[in-house]
């Protein structure tokens, strides 16, 4: 929730762009790899000390951190009293920065809840001397980027909300509007999926749970907290529920060691107690699928899959109207939708270089 | 559909067009470019270019005398595009 906001509220904001860009080095990273770094274990290598460095003072799992050149804390925020203030944010950081711009002298990590009207104590300097690390040690990969196992396929989703006469609506901004997506089809979901293709004679097939369950669990509009399938508020949180699901394939065509085969569904997913969810708010996503599954041995080469429906979202339902999203950064802001999507995946082997129809500018269809 | 979008999906087709019924691969190919068509060209948040690895940013922080940004949020399963 905090991250989309923060991408809405803050990252998207022309001005606060134009001062990431010029005055800082910007670097996005997951929560987990900063707070394993506490977990202080024998071995821990140069780069997890400098999480752990980060992880120290931090007033809570995710938030905006600006360090030094040599990984020492100079601020950190989880919201901001306004717009304005995130700007003051930003010079004020460089301020520090100039004073700090390594560890050469000691100097106290500055805390905020809300900048700059809610301050929490300052954390002292560690004078702990901080490696000089510039690469990741010989046979290990950045922890950043964990490299996928051979014969993944990687899948790109995109998701867009259509307006009343079909178009996509025009605001990119709202992940309820408008949403990006990836996720993996693992080997061993793909050589389930060979072995019922390749069964006796068939030239129709249910396809295999394990693969087209992943599709309608990824297939929603709005921030990870809304996901109606398995929601990954966990625990009391209901899982979803699954009103409808029917997918199966049709071959055809085939040869030198290649099969296409056509794919058809439908799918109706429903949620009512969804992570930071309160009263009256509701996900339902009805959607028919369609598309098609390239296969290469017992390896899916190549997948296309589209699906339309109806979508409806209420979350945060029992606030009243967004004024200051920056103040609220991880409650995010208050969706109302209810109308027409479309889904459209695309999906190959991981192993080959980053794909090119990432890279080609879209297409206008009249 | 315009006659570039008819012109690039035939350009799109993939090199092994012969191995399927041709009806079927041009579904296909449509679909992928549709798909790719719903991709926004220009969204704000990705104005910025947000580096993955800490080292990397440490080490351009040190080359260009500018503090490191950090924008730490919660993982999931999987490297999400979505937040």
């Amino acid at each position: 929730m905090f991250a989309g906001a923060a991408r809405e509220a803050v990252f998207s904001n022309p001005e606060v762009i134009r001062r990431v860009k010029a005055d800082f080095v910007p670097v996005a990273l997951k929560a987990a790899l900063v707070n394993q770094a506490a977990l202080n274990r024998p071995g821990d290598d140069d780069e997890t000390l400098l999480y752990r460095e980060i992880e120290r003072s931090k007033p809570a799992p995710q938030g905006i951190c600006v360090v030094n050149s040599d990984g020492k804390v100079l601020n950190w925020t989880m919201m901001f009293d306004d717009e304005k203030s995130v700007l003051a944010f930003l010079d004020y950081a460089k301020q520090r920065f100039a004073k700090f711009s390594d560890a050469k002298q000691a100097f106290p990590a500055e805390v905020h809840m809300r900048f700059p009207s809610l301050k929490r104590n300052d954390v002292q300097d560690s004078s702990v001397v901080l490696p000089n690390s510039t690469r990741h040690p010989v046979g290990k990969f950045c922890p950043g980027e964990p490299p996928l196992p051979k014969g993944t396929i990687a899948v790109r989703l995109f998701g867009r909300a259509m307006d009343k006469s079909g178009h996509p609506v025009a605001d990119t901004l709202r992940q309820e509007n408008y949403v990006e997506d990836r996720f993996n089809i693992a080997v061993e979901v793909q050589e389930k999926l060979a072995k019922v293709f390749a069964g006796e004679g068939e030239i129709h097939v249910t396809l295999p749970l394990e693969l087209t369950r992943q599709w309608v669990k990824q297939a929603y509009m709005g921030v990870l907290d809304v996901q109606p399938l398995d929601n990954p508020g966990g625990g009391l949180i209901g899982r979803g529920e699954l009103k409808k699901f029917d997918f199966s394939a049709t071959k055809v065509g085939k040869g030198n060691g290649s099969a296409l085969w056509r794919v058809v569904g439908e799918s109706d997913t429903f949620i009512e107690e969804m992570a930071n969810s309160g009263p009256g708010d509701m996900h339902e996503v009805k959607l028919k699928w369609s598309g098609f599954i390239e296969m290469k041995g017992n390896r899916i080469s190549r997948i296309a899959l589209s699906a339309t429906g109806t979508e409806k979202l209420k979350f945060n339902s029992a606030r009243g109207k967004d004024v200051n999203e920056v103040a609220y950064l991880p409650g995010g802001h208050r969706i109302d939708m209810d109308g027409r999507v479309r889904y459209g995946f695309l999906g190959e082997p991981a192993s080959q270089p980053v794909t090119s129809w990432l890279r080609l500018e879209p297409i206008i269809f009249e | 559909m315009t006659i570039i979008a008819a012109l690039t999906l035939v350009l799109t087709l993939p090199s092994n067009t012969e191995l399927h019924p041709i009806q079927e691969l041009t579904s296909l190919a449509s679909l992928e470019a549709e798909i790719i068509a719903m991709k926004a060209p220009k969204v704000a948040w990705r104005n910025i270019a947000w580096k993955s690895c800490l080292l990397d940013g440490l080490k351009e922080s040190q080359e260009t005398k500018k503090p490191v940004l950090l924008w730490i949020f919660i993982d999931r399963p999987i490297d999400d595009a979505r937040c």
